[in-house]
């Protein structure tokens, strides 16, 4: 049965191009969210594999929503897909609890190896 | 002896040149094509005298509006024709350029994310280069005519100043031939932190 | 910046004004600025002002530097350079307004409206009456002005041209 995986980004074309990464690479997109509030709300009604998610997005970032998501579930696998390339913001989402992290802009192989090593494939 | 004057300036040109040609390598990246810089330079601004010259286009354009926060504070703003902008979305979703025919929710996504991802990698820069942690805020999109865009970014920026420090460039993507805007305006105390960097580096 | 000489319109940036006469041909585009435009049908003279600020001190620095910049100075001042180069009183202009959008929805401030609002107190001030009005809304506008007739050409983005 295929991985489960949620994508969080406020920009669509983000959201779209990973999507057509994981769809293409066999995994099961269940949900796509615009912000951090969404995610944590989605998250709990839908119980992914993982979730990719970018830090900066309006009503809540992705190092709250990291906190929050893994309040429910601690074991929750989250990567940070983020054009934030600075060692302090991707300190702050590893020790919230983020698995791994992909900057943009981002090639298909390391979206494929970050998701695969995140679960254990 | 240099002058403070001079050395702002220094300091607001090596900004200029260092932001300018990181924003290029990332863009380039991202849009998997060549893009040049076409223009870059960094200058004392009267708001009336630039945007008049901005008035006398007829563009139609999408803008990322950001703002830049923390340590040092700037307002950023990538612009790029309408028609353009459906270009930029086919290459970042590896479509055949001309595929998306209407501006869309992808088209303007698209000015959006490379706006944000610009804006990002100027920051990265501060932070790498000056050690100033600068962040930046999600971004806003409009899509209006370029006189519009332009004034409505230097009125949010410094509606109280008649003179206005701006480092401007255009990107030029030249398989496609689309030529896109972007521009930088420190704000507030960011005097303080080009003195910085200019004693600094 | 890439911009193009045209010959045939006088372009207004922010916080400027132009007069003239006819057959010129006076323009500016416009967001949450405002542009007044005041026109003397006997004479065929008039002039545009593109308003940024609702209002300044009229003694502080800012203000005598840029009059154009405020309604509370800008409004004045283009009556006084009308009247001055044309002789004519300001009661014999009739006043068109434009602009004042919301352009940048996060913004708290409502910059256009508070734009709208001043420069309609000034233009009352005067007894100068407004014929004609296009402002507000969540778009910029292109205004047009044609001294030979007084007519003002607006097309606001996305929107068909309309003649006031």
């Amino acid at each position: 049965m295929s991985k489960k995986i949620i994508i969080v980004d406020d920009a669509p074309i983000i959201r779209s191009m990973l999507k057509d990464i994981l769809v293409q690479a066999g995994y099961d997109v269940i949900a796509e969210c615009n912000n951090g509030k969404e995610a944590v709300d989605v998250f709990r009604e839908l119980k992914p594999d993982l979730l990719t998610m970018d830090i900066v997005m309006p009503e809540k970032d992705g190092i709250e929503a990291i906190h929050d998501i893994l309040a429910i579930d601690g074991k929750a696998k989250i990567i940070m897909v983020t054009a934030v390339d600075q060692r302090v913001a991707l300190m702050k989402a590893i020790r919230a609890g983020a698995v791994d992290y992909i900057i943009k802009p981002f090639e298909s192989d390391r979206v494929l190896s970050a998701v695969r090593s995140a679960l254990g494939e | 002896m240099m002058s403070h004057e001079s050395k702002i300036n220094r300091a607001i040109k090596l900004v200029a040149k260092i932001s300018i040609d990181k924003a290029s390598q990332v863009f380039s990246k991202l849009i998997k094509t060549g893009a040049r810089i076409e223009m870059e330079h960094a200058f004392l601004a009267d708001i009336t005298s630039v945007t008049e010259q901005v008035n006398r286009e007829n563009a139609n354009v999408v803008g990322a509006f950001i703002d830049l926060t923390g340590e040092a504070k700037f307002k950023f703003l990538f612009h790029v024709p309408i028609q353009d902008s459906m270009i930029l979305a086919d290459l970042m979703l590896r479509r055949e350029a001309g595929t998306t025919k209407e501006f869309d929710l992808y088209a303007a996504s698209a000015v959006q994310e490379i706006g944000n991802i610009l804006a990002s990698a100027i920051s990265g820069v501060f932070a790498s280069d000056f050690g100033i942690d600068i962040q930046p805020t999600p971004p806003a999109v409009v899509n209006d005519y370029v006189g519009t865009v332009f004034q409505e970014f230097l009125v949010s920026a410094l509606p109280e100043q008649n003179d206005i420090l701006m480092i401007e460039s255009c990107f030029h993507v030249i398989k496609n031939d689309i030529h896109c805007h972007m521009y930088l305006l420190p704000l507030g105390e960011s005097e303080k932190i080009l003195s910085y960097i200019i004693n600094t580096t | 910046m890439g911009f193009h000489q045209d010959l045939d319109k006088i372009i207004v940036g922010v916080a400027d004004m132009k007069i003239g006469q006819s057959p010129e041909v006076i323009e500016t585009t416009l967001g949450s600025c405002v542009a007044v435009c005041l026109y003397a049908a006997a004479r065929q003279v008039g002039g545009m002002v593109h308003i940024m600020m609702p209002h300044a001190d009229e003694n502080s620095s800012k203000a005598q530097g840029k009059k154009a910049k405020y309604a509370n100075t800008a409004v004045p001042e283009l009556v006084r350079q009308l009247t001055s180069r044309y002789g004519i009183d300001s009661h014999h202009f009739v006043a068109k307004i434009f602009g004042g959008g919301k352009i940048l929805k996060d913004c708290t401030l409502n910059i256009g409206e508070l734009n709208e609002k001043a420069v309609r107190e000034q233009l009352k001030n005067f007894g100068i009456r407004i014929m004609a009005s296009k402002t507000g809304g969540e778009k910029g506008c292109r205004v047009t002005f044609f001294l030979e007739t007084g007519i003002v050409l607006c097309q606001k983005f996305g929107e068909a041209v309309e003649e006031l």
